[in-house]
């Protein structure tokens, strides 16, 4: 036997051996329908002040963000002609929620982050004479160009719209629009 | 589309069978091809062989879980051109790692001569698999049947770098030994 007759033989596994890895381990989708009132009452108590602390720390109009305690948040994925969630706990940056966007979606190694912006969308308020920001914000992310092959593929723009809520459940702010830049 | 739905095509000879194949698989595909080969037309055309394979394989197969039995072939087909492509060196990259750490599950190098003994071979590992916890069959599947880094397999799993590192380690030598005893 050589190495390439094993790599061969590992190819034809059985598929009910497969069928495991090839569905997604853990999912849990949050379900909110059902929950009762007390519960509803419960996390709003315990997400109020800390959206409160995370817009004060976003007040600057770009960011580049590196949130540092943010460990459980909702991965979105493509799934068929939707987008499904499925809970995620890293020790890490925005890299790391890249990672792992990039992961539940099915994008290779091919594809690396190089840069991400988050920009707070700021609105005139002409009665004070000061910019506010609309409460959402603008995300400009820089990948490597392999990634346009995989847009291509996207015509209903589902992975676009799974990395804005990716980031928005991640930041714990709203993001309303998103840029793609493509780079060598 | 459903898989029985798309299979179904196939049997029909409907042409739209390879839309669906590839609304629903073609970044399935595209990314395993992409881990072995690390390179975007390369990856393409195995994805289009992966199609036309298909096409000439339903009928007479009528997989059960169509994902799986597409992931198989892509497989074999980009690292079929993996070899092509690297006839004189083995060089670096995922594919060359996975076979470096396959070599250590040879205990008696030789060519397989037979078709006999290919099948053997296959029928070994099928029940090595089924040896294995739920948990090693995972990161098993993940490493050597789709030749994901262990960067990927620490995040996919939440495992810590040393935790897959040596599960790997423990499982090819588990292999070995299994191997060995089957007379390979």
């Amino acid at each position: 036997m050589t190495v390439d007759d094993l790599l061969d033989a590992i190819g034809e596994i059985d598929e009910a051996d497969m069928e495991i890895e090839e569905s997604k381990p853990k999912r849990r989708k949050i379900m909110w329908t059902g929950i009762g009132s007390l519960a509803a009452c419960f996390l709003l108590f315990l997400f109020l002040p800390w959206g409160f602390l995370r817009q004060n720390m976003l007040n600057d109009k770009e960011v580049n963000y590196a949130p540092k305690d943010y460990t459980s948040f909702s991965v979105y994925y493509a799934d068929g002609d939707s987008l499904s969630q499925f809970m995620y706990e890293i020790h890490g940056g925005y890299e790391e929620m890249f990672f792992a966007w990039k992961n539940q979606n099915g994008i290779g190694n091919e594809v690396e982050l190089k840069n991400f912006v988050l920009e707070s969308t700021t609105g005139n308020n002409s009665d004070q004479g000061e910019n506010k920001p609309n409460g959402g914000y603008f995300l400009r992310v820089t990948v490597s160009s392999a990634f346009s092959e995989y847009l291509k593929k996207d015509s209903k723009g589902l992975l676009t719209e799974a990395l804005k809520k990716t980031v928005a459940s991640y930041v714990g702010v709203p993001v309303c629009d998103m840029e793609w830049i493509f780079t060598e | 589309m459903e898989d029985c739905e798309i299979v179904t095509l196939f049997w029909h000879r409907d042409e739209s069978a390879i839309e669906e194949t590839s609304k629903k698989y073609g970044n399935y595909c595209y990314s395993i091809a992409y881990r072995i080969l690390s390179n975007h037309e390369d990856s393409e055309e195995s994805v289009n062989d992966t199609y036309l394979d298909a096409w000439h394989s339903i009928p007479p197969h009528r997989p059960s879980v169509l994902g799986v039995f597409l992931g198989k072939i892509t497989r074999r087909i980009a690292i079929d051109k993996w070899r092509a492509n690297h006839a004189e060196k083995r060089g670096f990259g995922e594919t060359a790692l996975v076979l470096d750490e396959l070599q250590e599950c040879i205990a008696n190098e030789g060519d397989i001569e037979t078709e006999m003994e290919q099948k053997l071979l296959v029928q070994t590992v099928r029940l090595f698999i089924k040896t294995l916890s739920e948990t090693e069959r995972k990161v098993f599947v993940s490493r050597y049947f789709y030749m994901e880094s262990v960067e990927n397999i620490c995040l996919k799993f939440s495992f810590s770098e040393s935790k897959v590192k040596s599960m790997l380690f423990r499982l090819r030598e588990k292999l070995r030994v299994y191997l060995s005893k089957e007379g390979f």
